[in-house]
C-alpha cells in the first residue's frame, strides 16, 4: 500500500499507517542486531516491514540495494529489469548466477532475493521503466531506488516520484566514480534540477567493478533506510561525490532549478 | 588568475588527470573556463563540457567553492578559486 510523506517529507510511521503488522517472535530474532542501532529499535523495524520500495534497475547497483533491503527486513519490494543474462553481467550483477545465463534477469534476482529472505514480499517485473508502467509502478510503493544505466528511465522515475510524492534515492557510477543523492520531493533539487536534459555524452555501457556498483549501491539501501525509518539525516539537497580511486568522499550542496520542468513551483506535500 | 579544476568521472578519462590548475586571464567567466578546458584537451572533453554553439551543457555538474552554479548565474571567477567539473554519470 503507497502511503504520502508526512510533514517532516520521511515516510509516516507505521502507528500513523494502515495495515499495521507487528513483528513476529522469528522477525525479532532475525533483526535483533540491526535493532540495537540507536534510534531504530523495535518500532524501526516494524517501519521496514511496512514499506514497500521499488528498486530500478536490479543490475551491479540496483541488485546490491535490493539485496541490502530484503536482508534488512522491508516488508515488500518491487523489481523492475528486463532481458535476459548475458555472461558480461556476471562481473556485478551479484543476483545473477552463471547457471541462469540466457534465461530472464528478473528470474534470477527474484530467486536470490527470496532466497536470502523469504519474508519479503518480491514482486518480480521483467520490464524496464518506460512510458508504460512508470506511473503505476512508482505510485504502488512508498519509495523508489533509481539504479537504472539509462537517464531516460531515471528522469522518468524521478518524474513521477515528484508527481506522486515519493522519495526517490539516485545511486549512480562510472568507472571508479560514484554518487547518490536524495530526492524529497517539494523540498530538495529533483533530478531534473540536476540534469534538465539527457546528457549527451553517456553511454549505456560504462567501466565497472562489481565493487564499485555494490559500494553505492549499498548506500543507497543504507539511505533508504533512513527514509523508511527516520533515522539520522538523508542526501536531501546534497550529492555524495565518491572518488573510489583516491577513496575521498564529498557531500556538495545542490540547488533547486527555479525553472526546472518537473518541480518549479512544487512545495512540501 | 590561477584557478584550480577538478575533474570526475568521463571529464576525468577526457583529461586524463584528476585535477589541474590553469592559468586565466583576469575576469574570466566559467564559461571562459569550459573553452579552455575544452580547447586544451580536445575534442572528446569539449562534446562533455560545451554545446556546439560554445554555451555550457546543460547536465553538467560545475561546483565553484563547492557551490553549484548554473549558467543563469553571474559567472566571473577569482583568482584561486576551486572548481569542480562533473560529468553526469547513471551507471546501474
Amino acid at each position: 500500500m503507497s502511503v504520502p510523506l508526512n510533514r517532516t517529507g520521511a515516510l509516516p510511521v507505521p502507528s500513523e499507517r494502515p495495515g499495521r503488522n507487528m513483528l513476529t517472535d522469528e522477525e525479532r530474532a532475525i533483526y535483533e542486531w540491526q535493532m540495537w542501532t540507536a534510534g531504530f529499535g523495535e518500532r524501526g523495524q516494524d517501519k521496514l516491514k511496512a514499506a514497500s520500495v521499488l528498486v530500478s534497475r536490479v543490475g551491479g547497483v540496483g541488485g546490491a540495494a535490493a539485496y541490502y533491503l530484503a536482508a534488512a527486513g522491508v516488508g515488500r519490494l518491487v523489481l523492475a529489469h528486463a532481458g535476459n543474462l548475458r555472461p558480461s553481467d556476471l562481473n556485478r550483477q551479484i543476483l545473477m548466477t552463471h547457471d541462469h545465463l540466457g534465461k530472464p534477469r528478473i528470474e534470477s534476482a527474484a530467486r536470490r532475493l527470496r532466497e536470502l529472505n523469504p519474508r519479503v514480499a518480491i514482486e518480480p517485473v521483467g520490464q524496464n521503466i518506460g512510458q508504460q508502467n512508470a506511473a503505476d509502478l512508482v505510485g504502488s510503493v512508498d519509495l523508489v531506488v533509481s539504479a537504472a544505466p539509462r537517464f531516460g528511465e531515471r528522469l522518468l522515475m524521478n518524474r513521477h516520484a515528484v508527481s506522486r510524492n515519493k522519495p526517490l534515492v539516485d545511486c549512480a557510477m562510472y568507472d571508479l566514480d560514484a554518487q547518490i543523492t536524495t530526492v524529497i520531493p517539494g523540498r530538495t533539487p529533483c533530478l531534473a534540477c540536476l540534469y534538465p536534459e539527457e546528457p549527451p555524452g553517456w553511454s549505456r555501457q560504462f567501466p565497472v567493478f562489481g565493487a564499485v556498483a555494490g559500494t553505492i549501491g549499498a548506500m543507497g539501501a543504507v539511505e533508504a533506510i533512513k527514509l523508511i525509518a527516520g533515522l539520522g539525516e538523508p542526501l536531501a539537497g546534497k550529492l555524495l561525490v565518491c572518488d573510489l580511486r583516491q577513496m575521498a568522499f564529498r557531500t556538495v550542496a545542490i540547488q533547486r532549478n527555479p525553472k526546472c520542468a518537473v518541480c518549479a513551483g512544487r512545495r512540501a506535500g | 588568475m590561477r584557478i584550480h579544476v577538478r575533474y570526475t568521472a568521463q571529464v576525468r578519462a577526457a583529461a586524463g588527470r584528476n585535477e589541474e590548475t590553469l592559468d586565466l586571464p583576469q575576469a574570466a567567466s566559467v564559461e571562459d573556463l569550459l573553452r579552455s578546458v575544452g580547447a586544451r584537451h580536445g575534442e572528446a572533453m569539449q562534446r562533455l563540457v560545451l554545446r556546439p554553439d560554445q554555451t555550457p551543457q546543460p547536465s553538467l555538474l560545475l561546483f565553484v567553492n563547492d557551490l553549484q552554479w548554473r549558467p543563469s548565474e553571474p559567472s566571473a571567477l577569482s583568482e584561486g578559486d576551486q572548481v569542480a567539473i562533473m560529468s553526469p554519470i547513471a551507471g546501474g
